[in-house]
């Protein structure tokens, strides 16, 4: 097992991860129904951000929503340098990331949930489809693209879940009373429901029907990232094809120094995007997510991202 | 007197409460040395919206004024639930829910008597994040910088209170710390009852299937005020809903009637109220019953109540 220092780009990804991510959940509860105060409280953000978004809302009913021009600043940007969105801020990402470090920590393992596959390719006919499916008057961007698909997994299963399960054990230590003589439980665990009663829970208990497909669709793609790292964003994410397709030319690309390697490929087992960052001319662009972990696994301080000016030095 | 003592005083009320006919909102009984009950009449009856506000602050001022001032009511570090009629999700101008501005007058007034904690809510009928937001009580309670929250389901417990066909029943819980209880009712008018008002207001502060009360709401609502015994009631009749209530919703059933009326004397309030729909109080089930149960007296008039012009 080779030693595994944390080198400052992986911090910097994980604190940007983090704020995404925390980020996604506060607007997530600010979206509640309020009659007073409705307008200009942000919570859109993230699908503001999202091009796939854009693109097919545009297909499918054939106009353009003004709001959504944020979107071509997240493909300018991978377009200039690659897709940083996936590794950097993408809030399902980093969800995806967080479960997969739940895998088998062996290299021998991690080098097999880890390295690229030519399944990868898959992620390509899924947007494909998709653009197919909005063209012909079919917008099924809630159950793939990867804002929307979390956005509503969160909305219809986790929070209602969460809400019911929180208020059910509060309500029953209340209800109940236990205690010892004079110290009673809800001493403490009424002052503690009331915090998140005023900011967390909802106000009266949200119920879907017909959510049985969702739950088993939601499920399935976090646990396939005990099978393959990144599961969803290595295999279904349109999103993360389209942008694949934008970053194919990135400026920002991978700088690996053949004179220390030793192809012990430690980097490849711990590479979120299944890019050959191991492989001399062989780093796949758009499957790169630029989470630095190659660069901080490589015990030679062989491998370096680095800023190529076209027609400059390779 | 410590919070502590205070707290285990009114658990023990809760469990003793049969005998003594006291609640868990053991409400200490007021010492207003003045008259039970005080009317405060508005002699012209304004339209611009800022100066029916100012009216219902004025009325709601001299009412309390009227009964010695909040002051008697109200001692320092006390946590004070002003119920109002937070029940249905309506415009104040459609007179279903209480005036919100007679709400944040009783608000700043609890504070400068000292009050701790004033505490806004009601159990609603409709869905609570709308009623409490249309009504306008939600943003005129927290401006007056009262606690105003939606009340948790969960939080009732079945309660015993002896009545007479109330054996017990789902009353919200002590956790409020609550030891004063202003019911802010609206005068209006009640398709099965013919009005409702002050006693019958307090089916706020239940849970349960609260419907089942109307099956008997002559004795079901007697119980109800026969337990919970508020410190004050002070009666909204700015506007007054005249008929289709008590959910309305039509702006031609809605009269002005400029009066805010105050007392101790729950159903000598209520009979007073009565009289602004035009309707005799002892034609008022529960009025008539409360008066046969001497739970106070519905011949307000006897109380020589005190009537301000303004």
């Amino acid at each position: 097992m080779a030693r595994s220092k944390t080198t400052l780009p992986v911090w910097l990804r994980r604190v940007s991860q983090s704020a995404f991510l925390l980020l996604f959940l506060y607007f997530f509860l600010q979206a509640v129904y309020h009659p007073i105060n409705q307008a200009g409280r942000g919570v859109d953000f993230f699908f503001q951000l999202d091009p796939l978004v854009l693109l097919t809302s545009w297909l499918a009913s054939h106009k353009i929503a003004a709001g959504l021009s944020l979107s071509l600043l997240t493909l300018v940007v991978t377009l200039l340098a690659g897709r940083w969105f996936c590794g950097w801020v993408c809030p399902f990402g980093t969800l995806h990331h967080l479960i997969s470090s739940w895998r088998s920590s062996r290299v021998k393992d991690k080098l097999t949930t880890g390295g690229y596959s030519r399944w990868q390719k898959s992620k390509y006919y899924v947007l494909f489809a998709l653009l197919v499916a909005c063209v012909l008057g079919l917008n099924l961007s809630g159950w793939f693209d990867p804002i929307s698909f979390f956005y509503r997994s969160m909305a219809t299963i986790v929070y209602p879940m969460t809400n019911d399960a929180v208020k059910s054990v509060f309500t029953w230590i209340y209800q109940t009373d236990p205690g010892v003589g004079p110290l009673k439980v809800t001493a403490v665990s009424e002052p503690a429901y009331e915090v998140l009663r005023r900011n967390f829970l909802a106000a009266s208990q949200p119920h879907f029907y017909g959510m049985t497909l969702l739950v088993l669709f939601f499920s399935a793609v976090l646990f396939l990232n005990l099978y393959r790292a990144r599961f969803w964003c290595r295999y279904v994410c349109p999103l993360g094809a389209l942008l694949g397709v934008a970053g194919k030319n990135p400026l920002v690309q991978i700088k690996q120094n053949q004179e220390v390697c030793n192809d012990c490929r430690l980097c490849v087992a711990d590479c979120q995007g299944g890019a050959n960052p191991d492989s001399p001319g062989g780093w796949k662009p758009s499957e790169c997510v630029y989470c630095w972990n190659c660069h901080s696994a490589c015990p030679h301080h062989g491998i370096v991202f680095s800023v190529y000016v076209p027609g400059g030095k390779k | 007197m410590a919070e502590c003592s205070r707290r285990r005083f009114l658990h023990t009320c809760a469990m003793a409460g049969a005998a003594l006919k006291l609640g868990p909102l053991a409400l200490e009984a007021a010492t207003a040395p003045g008259p039970a009950l005080s009317i405060a009449h508005f002699r012209t009856s304004p339209q611009a919206p800022e100066a029916i506000a100012e009216e219902a602050q004025r009325l709601t001022q001299e009412a309390i004024n009227g009964l010695g001032g909040m002051g008697h009511f109200i001692n320092r570090g006390d946590v004070v639930w002003i119920k109002p009629n937070i029940g249905w999700n309506r415009r104040p101008e459609q007179a279903a829910t209480t005036n919100p501005d007679v709400v944040a007058a009783l608000v700043s007034m609890c504070y400068a008597a000292g009050a701790k904690r004033v505490i806004v809510s009601d159990n609603s009928c409709n869905a609570a994040p709308p009623s409490f937001a249309h009504s306008g009580i939600q943003q005129a309670a927290q401006k007056a910088g009262a606690d105003c929250f939606i009340l948790d389901e969960g939080r009732f417990r079945k309660t015993p209170m002896q009545g007479k066909v109330l054996q017990s029943w789902e009353v919200y819980g002590d956790v409020l710390g609550v030891n004063k209880l202003i019911n802010v009712p609206i005068v209006k008018h009640h398709s099965l009852c013919k009005a409702t008002l002050g006693m019958k207001n307090l089916m706020g502060v239940v849970g349960g299937e609260r419907n089942r009360f109307h099956q008997d709401l002559s004795n079901t609502v007697v119980d109800l005020a026969s337990f919970i015994k508020p410190t004050l009631v002070v009666m909204d009749a700015v506007r007054v809903l005249t008929a289709n209530g008590p959910v309305g919703g039509n702006l031609a059933d809605v009269q002005r009637k400029d009066t805010v009326a105050a007392g101790t004397d729950q159903v000598a309030v209520d009979a007073f109220g009565a009289t602004l729909l035009g309707l005799k109080p002892q034609d008022v089930g529960y009025i008539a019953e409360a008066n046969t149960r001497k739970l106070g007296t519905m011949a307000f008039e006897t109380l020589k109540p005190r009537r301000i012009e303004l």
